[in-house]
């Protein structure tokens, strides 16, 4: 499965330094879109018909909230604590982790509010993240327990890895990643810009 | 955005009203795994047709990673702490 999907990236990034299928890149936005509300729809038919799983969420009730501040306050201090050793400040450091995987906008974002350098470094770690999320969902899932596989994917557990928290943790916790993932969503343009604008 | 959430909807009224037939549901897993090939497959061609990214790729790369990296490991300590202390009855 892993093997699977690091194979089509790099059959995609080979596709496009090589320039094949050159006509194709105008259509990957629409693609991309179709593909990603595609398998939202599918997961959405996995979530509604798990009905238990909704009985469940109203047990939880207001803890739930806990779940995305909790990946947040991780991500940052990860990334506060790595920021001196590869000689970022510390503020830059903690706006690249607040992209939280969402590597387009944080990308742009600071490209556009600091540097190219850092718009780079944001886009490439948000895409690692991505990446890594991918392949260490399953494992997180086994060795701490299930409700910590909502965490590696930050803000793509509502979209591109939460099919990996799926299968690794089931629909419940699938349910959790999504709203999670949604509110971290809402914080990365909220926060990347505060940090960046932080004197430290 | 809002054409994701949409989509996720809809899927989940389907879903919840069970009114979508039986064999459907056998190929909900194969249209999951297809779509997200194209989207990381689409992925890939935005960073191999982007001249930027790939020339700094290495000099950057290496940061790009760490944050990454402790950005999952911080993230996955704390929700293991929040799945200990305030979890526990939901878990499993």
């Amino acid at each position: 499965m892993s093997l699977l999907i690091i194979a089509s990236v790099l059959l995609g990034i080979i596709v496009g330094k090589m320039g094949i299928l050159a006509g194709f890149i105008q259509y990957i936005d629409l693609i991309s879109t179709l593909a990603l509300n595609l398998l939202l729809f599918s997961v959405g038919i996995e979530l509604g018909r798990n009905k238990e799983i909704w009985q469940r969420l109203a047990n939880y009730g207001w803890r739930i909230i806990l779940i995305p501040l909790g990946v947040a306050l991780g991500t940052l201090l990860g990334s506060a604590f790595i920021s001196q050793a590869i000689d970022l400040p510390v503020n830059q450091a903690l706006a690249v982790g607040a992209g939280f995987g969402w590597y387009s906008l944080s990308g742009v974002l600071l490209n556009e509010l600091v540097s190219p350098e850092l718009g780079t470094i944001a886009f490439l770690s948000n895409v690692f993240r991505e990446l890594l999320a991918v392949i260490i969902i399953p494992l997180v899932a086994l060795k701490f327990g299930s409700l910590t596989a909502v965490a590696p994917g930050g803000a793509t557990s509502m979209d591109t890895t939460l099919p990996f928290v799926n299968k690794a943790a089931g629909a419940d916790i699938a349910l959790m990643a999504f709203i999670s993932g949604a509110t971290l969503t809402a914080l990365v343009p909220i926060l990347v810009p505060l940090f960046v604008n932080w004197p430290l | 955005m809002w054409t994701i959430f949409m989509a996720l909807i809809l899927g989940a009224l389907l879903g919840w009203s069970n009114k979508l037939p039986g064999i459907f549901y056998k190929y909900t897993d194969k249209i999951t795994m297809v779509g997200l090939m194209v989207l990381l497959f689409s992925m890939g061609i935005s960073i191999g047709n982007n001249d930027q990214i790939l020339k700094h790729l290495n000099s950057l790369g290496i940061k790009a990673l760490a944050i990454a990296t402790f950005s999952i490991i911080g993230s996955v300590l704390v929700i293991w702490f929040l799945q200990r202390k305030i979890f526990r009855g939901g878990e499993n």
